[in-house]
């Protein structure tokens, strides 16, 4: 049983070489029949009788084909020894050949010459049909290659240009039949000068290279390929001997993609011309995604740049400067500053969580409703809030910012903020002194809706500068992984006291990238400075507008006292009349509005001989408030405290606004009661 | 004048090989098997030997082995010849003691550069 079923695989494989080899034999027949014809061959009688010969023999072997099972019952050493049978008269055919085209060219025997092309041709052939019907390799590629030569099952390779170099006419043509028929551009040349000119002058996806060529090897045509810039990706394979494996290595070793072994087998051109194609293509799919990506950046970079501030609002007690150096990938960052009213500056600094393209969109959104919030005139805190409401209620990327928002007041000097999670910014005083600008420590903008935040107030004096930045600058490393650090910051900025805004910021990028020794930013890098240049020219009088939130009146108290402390007001005058204030506010704010728009409530104080007068106007409803102490009720007992820790309260309705005037004697001048 | 010992068995092959080596200038003695191709090498003292590897009587690399073993021939130098294109091959004919190898069909002017170049070594 098992014998017959080997016999019936030898008889395939019989059939096999006559289907496939037995065709391709007929060209050599004829080449042959027309060189015994030949009248003036007289000179390569011998051979070309030889010649006739070897191709009935070839003939023969197909025809009579009945390949005998080898003694170790292998079907590969089966073929292995048919196919070396096969070749035998082939090996024949192609040295006689040579040798009378020789000898044919030297004698002038044209007739003789043209018949040796076909002939030399058909032995090539007759080889592939060889490989084809009883291929080298393995059993796989014999059941792969199908009898068509193009069976299913075969990978689908994609199809190029490619050129072949070799000096053997039979090589060439035989390279270029193949690849031809599975879909390929060829172009052939027959040393390596040619070959050199071809690839510098037209396109090609891959390069077929002889080892040994007249002229100039195939060594010498790749390393000039592989020195070429625009070249050095186009896959060269060598074409080699395989006895020749150490110069094949040393190619490989000088960019070659891969080797071919002579005699070539069809499968395993196929398969090496297709991996290039297939990677060359992959190489294209990743380059056009990387530009892809290289777009989405530039677009990311446009949106951010788009968004910062072009210049610092003008302001006569003002300077402010700020500047960013993006990373590659978009880190990121922003920061803003915009002018509130005429004497309040409102600035901004931020750092989105993540990169590229979202975290601009993101940042562009969180800009926008900052400003449109803060344009209200809210307190720094309230609009944290609001933004930290907004953001957090529609986050489905969980994407957040660490914002720090505040307002100077350009006349007082008072600086009020909140502090959403970002890095603390930096006073630094006109003699050099640093002092860190404590957060309140609120949760990050965007991570958990109703979060509270939390208003702060500092006071700038004339010369003093704020620092915000971002973490980029503190979190820069140098090539040891050290982080650049709060310390190296501080102690860059205690050097530069009483510059310019612009000094301050291009100083620390200066000291950073020094740090970094040439290393590109892995964030974005943020400073924003501002310097108060001093209060207003009439340093006795205060104003400041403020939101009719209860949120606000902390922030005013703050701007009160700080005004009060600075002007050297006792402590008896100045606790009375910022108390008065608050409750004045408090109550305008509670019970002042009819509707719930939001509405501006000035606060002014002034001096005025040995008196200071508080003046609070609003555009409430009517209300007269001396007229009113006297009623019973907790509604007025504000009022009636009010009464107690001033002197004197005056009330005028006029353009629709409410102006209460409580005035507080200095003790030095204050009358002796009656 | 080069003396090429040519070790074939294959009549048509020795003939079309042994001619295209005449005609560039080469003298040529021909063997049949591996047995007559040790002879020879002995006898006739050959500047240089093409050997084929599929031979009777005693095969090409149990021939070579014999040639390199003996102290008065081992200097010549031995191209092997085989019909098989596989990388087992070369390193079977470099153990037995080759000093090249060419697959056939024969390229004729890459034999002739290796021919050359073993004949300047020796």
């Amino acid at each position: 049983m098992v014998a017959q079923v080997l016999d019936l695989r030898l008889a395939a494989i019989a059939e096999r070489v006559r289907a496939v080899v037995g065709p391709a034999t007929e060209p050599i027949s004829a080449a042959a029949a027309t060189l015994a014809a030949a009248a003036s061959a007289t000179a390569v009688a011998d051979e070309i009788s030889q010649i006739g010969k070897a191709a009935r023999l070839l003939v023969e072997m197909v025809e009579t084909c009945l390949p005998e099972m080898e003694e170790d019952g292998s079907i590969e050493t089966t073929c292995s020894r048919l196919r070396h049978d096969l070749r035998t008269p082939l090996v024949a055919l192609k040295g006689y050949g040579e040798l009378v085209l020789e000898i044919a060219t030297d004698e002038g025997l044209d007739a003789v010459s043209a018949a040796l092309g076909p002939l030399l041709e058909g032995v090539a052939d007759v080889m592939v049909a060889i490989e084809r019907a009883l291929p080298a390799m393995s059993h796989a590629m014999a059941v792969e290659e199908g009898s068509e030569g193009d069976g299913p099952g075969l990978a689908s390779y994609p199809s190029g240009r490619v050129l072949v170099a070799d000096d053997s006419q039979a090589n060439r043509d035989v390279l270029v039949k193949y690849l031809s028929r599975e879909g390929h551009d060829v172009v052939a040349v027959a040393d390596g000068l040619a070959a050199v000119e071809a690839v510098f002058e037209q396109p090609f996806d891959v390069v077929l290279l002889d080892m040994i060529m007249p002229g100039m090897n195939g060594d010498e045509v790749l390393k000039a390929i592989k020195a070429e810039p625009r070249l050095r990706l186009l896959p060269v394979i060598m074409i080699s001997a395989l006895d020749a494996l150490d110069s094949i290595v040393r190619c490989i070793e000088a960019g070659a993609e891969d080797y071919l072994p002579k005699p070539f087998n069809r499968v395993l051109l196929r398969a090496r011309i297709g991996a290039c194609l297939e990677k060359k293509r992959l190489r294209e799919v990743e380059l056009s995604y990387l530009r892809a990506v290289e777009k989405e950046l530039t677009i990311a970079r446009e949106v951010q740049r788009s968004i910062l501030p072009k210049a610092f609002p003008a302001h006569r007690s003002l300077a402010g400067h700020g500047l960013m150096d993006p990373a590659r990938e978009i880190g990121g960052d922003f920061y803003d500053f915009f002018a509130l009213d005429d004497d309040r500056v409102g600035i901004a600094v931020g750092d989105v969580s993540g990169k590229g393209v979202p975290a601009a969109v993101y940042m562009a959104m969180v800009r926008t409703q900052l400003r449109a919030t803060a344009l209200f005139g809210l307190s720094p805190a309230e609009c944290l809030y609001r933004l930290n409401d907004h953001l957090s209620a529609d986050n489905a990327e969980g994407m957040f910012v660490s914002l720090f928002y505040g307002i100077i007041d350009c006349g007082t000097g008072v600086f009020t903020y909140a502090n959403g999670g970002h890095n603390w910014p930096i006073l630094l005083r006109a003699d050099g002194s640093v002092e860190w600008v404590k957060g309140t420590d609120d949760l990050l903008v965007g991570v958990i809706h109703g979060s509270a935040y939390h208003n702060a107030a500092l006071e700038l004096a004339a010369g003093d500068s704020l620092f915000v930045y971002t973490d980029g600058v503190v979190e820069a490393i140098d090539s040891a992984e050290a982080e650049f650090g709060k310390d190296r910051l501080a102690a860059v900025l205690a050097d530069k006291a009483g510059l310019a805004p612009e000094m301050l910021c291009g100083g620390v990028l200066t000291a950073v990238r020094t740090f970094e020794g040439g290393l590109p930013h892995s964030d974005d890098l943020t400073c924003v400075a501002v310097r108060f240049l001093g209060g207003q020219a009439d340093a006795s009088r205060f104003e400041m507008r403020i939101a009719n939130a209860i949120a606000e009146i902390s922030r005013l108290i703050s701007a009160v006292q700080a005004f009060l402390l600075r002007r050297e007001v006792a402590a008896e005058t100045a606790y009375p009349l910022a108390m008065a204030v608050e409750e004045a506010v408090a109550n305008v704010i509670r019970h002042g509005y009819a509707d719930s728009e939001p509405h501006a409530i000035t606060v002014r104080l002034a001096c005025d001989g040995g008196q200071w007068i508080a003046e609070v106007v609003d555009d409430g409803v009517s209300f007269d408030p001396t007229t009113r102490v006297s009623d019973n009720g907790g509604f007025h007992i504000g009022l009636l405290l009010i009464k107690t820790m001033v002197d004197e309260i005056e009330y005028i309705r006029e353009a629709d606004c409410n102006r209460l005037r409580m005035i507080k004697s200095s003790p030095r001048s204050r009358m002796p009661p009656p | 004048m080069t003396k090429i010992l040519l070790v074939e068995d294959n009549e048509m092959n020795r003939d079309m090989l042994s001619r295209r080596l005449q005609r560039k200038g080469y003298v040529v003695v021909m063997a049949v098997d591996g047995g007559e191709g040790v002879a020879m090498a002995a006898s006739e003292q050959p500047d240089l030997i093409l050997m084929d590897m599929s031979l009777p009587v005693l095969n090409g690399w149990d021939a070579t082995r014999q040639i390199k073993a003996c102290p008065a021939l081992k200097h010549i130098p031995i191209i092997a010849l085989t019909a098989h294109a596989m990388a087992s091959d070369r390193e079977q004919a470099l153990a037995a003691g080759c000093d090249g190898y060419e697959t056939k069909p024969i390229e004729l002017p890459q034999l002739l550069e290796k021919i050359e170049s073993l004949l300047r070594r020796a």
